[in-house]
């Protein structure tokens, strides 16, 4: 059977921040398809505006102000990212997407190898902010993606399996 | 001069861009209706309208009716207000001052200063002075994205389905 844009589940993966800011410039392309978002909690009440089925991540700010409290921030970030795995696992059964978009960080990439692992595509789209230098979590996406993007040209000695997209704003 | 001064929504304040900006004001030079977004910031300035978020219509307002934008080094906050052809000071949250993880705020203002799209503080102790002259700085115009990556997206997934 021929499949139609709408058939087509789509689950749009961030963290928060420049991140969101980024991945909700292409809210029109979205709306093309069936799609949800899984965010970080604080930036639901955002999204739910756009009306849009959404799951949220654990994403280190949330919970633990990373000046203040340094010394927590590698063990609270090794039990987010397994709490992440489970919850990427849950979310992946419940939609089943075709494809996940991601603008990243790091606690988006469960989803995304989940979805690997389950022969789905992954697009990575790196950071606006990420000029001459990739970004942590960019390494590892760039290995598993189907589709990675840079906003950047610089960045091409480091990703030449990129595909060089301008700015998204 | 009406600012908006912007530090984005995160966690982590900014006092050192928060205090200068309110000294700023009680200097006079800028004035007491301008609009500070404070985020999660445990400092609350003296001085100035503040706030500490605000949703899509009233940050637009806010940008629009402000003759200078003041912003910390986030992606967002500044190609919005190069979009709208406003005058930007950045102020980039260092690593040093545990204002953020990284320096990554650092580099892209580098970039966008170098491209003559803002004026950019790194020495906080030079706000003032760059207040005082943006009456002079004429910024490049900001090229938005043509909506490129969308079409890369849409093309890839019409292959792959």
């Amino acid at each position: 059977m021929n499949k139609v844009k709408s058939d087509i589940k789509i689950c749009v993966a961030y963290s928060s921040g420049g991140h969101g800011q980024q991945a909700l410039q292409l809210t029109e392309l979205y709306n093309k398809y069936d799609f949800f978002y899984f965010i970080k909690k604080d930036e639901i009440n955002m999204t739910k505006k756009l009306g849009a089925r959404h799951y949220y991540n654990y994403t280190l700010e949330t919970y633990i102000n990373r000046s203040k409290m340094s010394y927590l921030v590698w063990p609270v970030t090794f039990i987010l990212f397994s709490l992440n795995f489970i919850k990427s696992i849950y979310v992946f059964l419940m939609e089943k997407p075709d494809f996940v978009i991601s603008t990243g960080s790091s606690s988006a990439l469960p989803i995304c190898i989940i979805c690997k692992l389950f022969g789905k595509k992954v697009v990575w789209i790196e950071s606006f902010a990420k000029v001459n230098k990739p970004g942590r979590a960019s390494k590892l996406a760039y290995y598993i993606s189907d589709l990675f993007i840079i906003q950047w040209k610089e960045l091409e000695k480091f990703y030449p399996k990129a595909v060089y997209g301008g700015s998204i704003y | 001069m009406k600012a908006f001064v912007t530090i984005g929504t995160g966690k982590s304040g900014f006092y050192r861009l928060l205090k200068h900006v309110e000294q700023a004001i009680n200097n006079n030079l800028l004035r007491t209706d301008s609009t500070i977004q404070i985020g999660g910031s445990d400092y609350i300035p003296k001085s100035g309208n503040i706030v500490r978020y605000l949703n899509e219509d009233e940050y637009f307002k806010e940008q629009v009716d402000a003759e200078i934008i003041i912003s910390h080094g986030g992606t967002g906050s500044i190609t919005s207000a190069l979009k709208l052809k406003k005058k930007v000071i950045v102020v980039p949250r260092l690593h040093k001052f545990n204002e953020h993880l990284d320096d990554h705020q650092l580099e892209i203002t580098r970039v966008f200063e170098k491209k003559g799209y803002i004026m950019a503080v790194y020495d906080i102790g030079k706000l003032d002075n760059v207040i005082s002259n943006i009456h002079y700085f004429q910024p490049e115009v900001f090229q938005s994205g043509t909506g490129q990556i969308s079409t890369i997206i849409e093309d890839f997934i019409s292959r792959n389905i």
